[in-house]
């Protein structure tokens, strides 16, 4: 052939080349219907009244909030709100909103609707109580809205909070607030259809979506309860996404070349918490002790294949304001000498209380830990109790608080040292909430005071960062480790992310077809 | 016969009055506060009360008894606590998900059970009869779960013939069925077994034997009727036992059910939730109960109510 035909050849093949490739699924395309499989039902489409963290990330596919955080590196996003401004003193905040933006059932998102869906979540909301530093909104204009609240820096971080969602007001009006989870109108990519209870919710995509039609036709959000029923619906394609598998399905499903595990940054601290005001709890060298007295790495290798992070600080990592520490090495010789210098020679006997099934793999994490500290002379009692009975007692004052040791969880939702240390505040001993720590250090309260009313993020930081060394040398509970956040998904589903609030991110998501 | 069947239909209510006053009050004794955990991580002591007040249930037991009658009374169970639907809606679908469910195990427990029973108690002692007990015994000691998850692991993972998960088609209720329907036709397999072999025994039998009626038409025409007495008892009983029971099987198949219902409502402390489903089985019992008794009368003409 000639040299001019080689070239043409040479070039035509290399145009295929590059069109296979690209064509090799890896062009987003649009249509198909995602079915997702998760743990648990939605109990109740309306935002402002849903508890639980599990399912939020499908109701978030209808109902969009002011801020949001980056789904990996957990920074903080401007969304429904594009920007803002705050007062020096942190009580006065500037919001604005995101002009032309629609509900699904064509109203018109601004100000008026910031103040409603706010009002709304302050008088009815479930969780009003975390909110309550809020004092008045005001719609200034169209697309701008003014929140006073008392000092509270990190405001903008708590709005990402899903309760503070924006629902529609005519649909709350026209429905009447109690029947308003019956049909839920919001700003997001997909519209609700309805909720077959038990069975599913079906969504279909927002054709005027304010950031560009989702690629989905459909989402389909299906509970399977049962973590085998799940694995093994998603391997024979009955779903394309399975939320929340335990560990043990990791190997199955990488293996299989159809499925592939999501992992996200896991953000659930799991920690055996002490009651710092009981017997041999008084004293910080006990309290160390116990920390040096449990191999974390062994428990995270066996029971969680390797798959949980161990804790290097009393928060995830991801939060703004977490300042890892040099973790308690296991160390039992270290652990029996602090109980000797703190007068408990021969250990002492203790109740370890836990909750089957709350949590992964509680029960395994709580015998080990158990043997552990019989290991450094302890006698433990080992005690299992239903979910809600454990929150009355939980919820007990200090007096009549039968907890010594107990095996919980913490999800810092807003991904901010505020929220993150909101376990350990010494103002907040049960019954004022549900953690029975009963830590006290007055100096801590005062600098976490301080840290709140200041609305420079580096003077926030500094105060943390001294909050942080405090409280971990203090060692008010015993670190673990923070919960796995696994999910798989079938390979012909792309663009499905996990966020570290264990909720789904699937405003990118397509289907292969 | 009708004035019969009324006055069982008049007794019901008082079991209906008792069986609701033990549930409303074991509820309530139980540890554990409904708002405190809907609210989970939002919890403020003012949210739970004010939760509470709305639900009604800060006021005095009995004055929430009569409320819950009252309601009762107009057709209204309650509300949800979790989901705020009234309850008649929730337990609407769900119950007759679980029915459909329980039906189908009926069905394939009793057809296949007295089949394997009979083809066992009229050749004692011979391969089949060992082969159908072994059935048997295996069928009572599986585990419920266990056999689900075998069952959907083979004919949904690998050979996708059926849906793993969910409701919907016939196709939907097929392993489920399976799955709840094995303890209960072993059951009733060993107890038709055994039954064959006491009626066979009898004098009567013998006699149409020596009429010259043919073995089958000894099995058909004589001796089935008596042989099922006993069965009808295990299978009123099973009725029950395959309502309750599908808790297991609805948790493993994510089917949509009474069952799994119940066990939400009550980890949950979903006062509401709990009382209308005990009392939605309460009825069923009842009236399952007198389609029993009623039936011993078609099958023994003995038997007569008045």
């Amino acid at each position: 052939m000639r040299k001019g035909q080689w070239c043409v050849l040479v070039v035509t093949g290399f145009v295929f080349l590059a069109a296979t490739v690209t064509g090799f699924g890896q062009e987003p395309q649009y249509g198909g219907k995602l079915i997702i499989g998760m743990g648990t039902d939605i109990a109740r489409w309306d935002i402002h009244n849903c508890s639980g963290m599990q399912n939020l990330g499908i109701q978030r596919l209808v109902t969009e909030l002011l801020t949001d955080h980056h789904w990996e590196t957990g920074e903080l996003l401007p969304w429904l709100a594009k920007s803002w401004e705050v007062s020096p003193d942190a009580t006065t905040w500037t919001l604005h909103l995101e002009e032309g933006v629609m509900f699904h059932d064509t109203t018109p998102f601004n100000a008026e609707a910031v103040k409603y869906n706010l009002e709304r979540l302050l008088e009815i909301g479930l969780a009003r109580g975390s909110f309550d530093m809020i004092e008045s909104i005001e719609a200034v204009d169209e697309y701008t809205v003014v929140i006073h609240t008392a000092p509270f820096a990190p405001f903008m971080h708590l709005l990402t909070y899903a309760p503070s969602g924006m629902v529609s007001p005519t649909q709350v009006e026209k429905l009447g607030s109690d029947n308003y989870y019956q049909h839920p109108v919001g700003t997001g990519p997909y519209v609700f259809v309805e909720h077959i209870r038990g069975d599913r919710s079906r969504l279909v995509a927002n054709e005027d979506y304010w950031r560009g039609r989702p690629y989905l036709d459909e989402v389909i959000a299906k509970p399977i309860p049962e973590t085998a029923a799940r694995a093994a619906a998603l391997e024979a394609g009955d779903i394309h996404v399975a939320l929340s598998l335990p560990p043990i399905y990791v190997p199955m499903l990488e293996a299989n070349p159809d499925t592939e595990i999501l992992r996200a940054v896991p953000a659930r601290t799991c920690y055996v918490g002490m009651n710092n005001q009981w017997g041999p709890f008084k004293d910080k060298r006990v309290r160390q002790a116990m920390n040096y007295a449990i191999d974390k790495h062994a428990i995270n290798e066996s029971i969680f294949l390797g798959e949980a992070v161990i804790s290097t600080a009393p928060m995830t990592t991801l939060a703004f304001g977490s300042f890892p520490q040099a973790i308690f090495e296991y160390d039992p010789a270290k652990a029996k000498a602090l109980l000797a210098e703190a007068g408990y020679p021969d250990g002492f006997e203790v109740t370890l209380t836990y909750s089957p099934g709350r949590y992964l793999m509680t029960t395994e994490v709580s015998e080990a830990v158990a043997s552990y500290l019989m290991d450094v002379g302890l006698d433990v009692n080992l005690k299992a109790v239903e979910w809600a009975a454990y929150g009355k007692d939980r919820r007990k004052g200090v007096e009549e608080n039968p907890l010594q040791l107990y095996f919980l969880a913490w999800g810092c939702v807003t991904l901010d040292a505020d929220h993150g240390f909101k376990l350990y505040r010494p103002d907040l001993w049960p019954p004022k909430s549900t953690s029975p720590i009963f830590y006290s250090n007055d100096c801590m309260l005062e600098l976490f005071n301080a840290a709140r009313a200041v609305t420079d993020n580096e003077d926030r930081l500094m105060y943390y960062e001294v909050i942080n060394k405090m409280v971990w040398d203090d060692a008010p509970v015993i670190w673990l480790y923070i919960q796995p956040n696994t999910h798989a998904k079938r390979e012909e589903a792309h663009g499905v992310y996990v966020r570290s609030d264990e909720t789904i991110w699937l405003r990118e998501a397509w289907l292969e077809q | 016969m009708t004035a019969y069947i009324i006055r069982r239909l008049l007794l019901v209510i008082p079991v209906l009055l008792g069986v609701s006053f033990i549930v409303f009050l074991t509820i309530r004794f139980i540890p554990g506060d409904p708002a405190e955990i809907l609210l989970g991580e939002d919890y403020t002591q003012e949210a739970v009360e004010a939760l509470r007040a709305e639900w009604g249930l800060d006021k005095p037991l009995l004055i929430q008894y009569g409320l819950f009658l009252g309601q009762l009374l107009r057709g209204n169970l309650g509300i949800s606590i979790r989901s705020g639907q009234p309850i008649t809606r929730e337990l609407a679908v769900r119950f007759k998900n679980t029915l459909q469910l329980a039906l189908v195990a009926a069905a394939l427990a009793s057809v296949i059970g007295i089949a394997a029973g009979v083809i066992a108690g009229t050749r004692p002692f011979s391969l089949m009869d060992m082969l159908t007990m072994a059935g048997a015994v295996a069928g009572v000691s599986i585990p419920v779960f266990w056999l689900g998850l075998m069952l959907m692991y083979a004919f949904a993972v690998k050979l996708h013939w059926l849906p793993a998960v969910g409701v919907g088609t016939v196709k939907h209720l097929v392993l489920p069925g399976i799955t709840l329907s094995a303890f209960t036709m072993a059951t009733i397999a060993r107890q038709t077994r055994s039954s064959v072999l006491e009626v066979m025994e009898q004098d009567y039998i013998t006699t149409a034997r020596s009429k010259g009626v043919t073995e089958k038409n000894v099995l058909l025409r004589h001796a089935i009727k008596n042989a099922m007495i006993p069965i009808i008892t295990v299978q009123g009983v099973m009725i029950g036992r395959l309502l309750g029971g599908s808790i297991i099987t609805e948790t493993v198949f994510a089917y949509p059910g009474m069952g799994k219902l119940l066990i939400d409502g009550l980890m949950g402390r979903n006062y509401p939730v709990v009382q209308g489903v005990i009392l939605l089985y309460a009825v069923t019992f009842s009236l399952v109960n007198l389609v029993v008794d009623l039936s011993y009368a078609l099958f023994d003409p003995r038997i007569a109510y008045d």
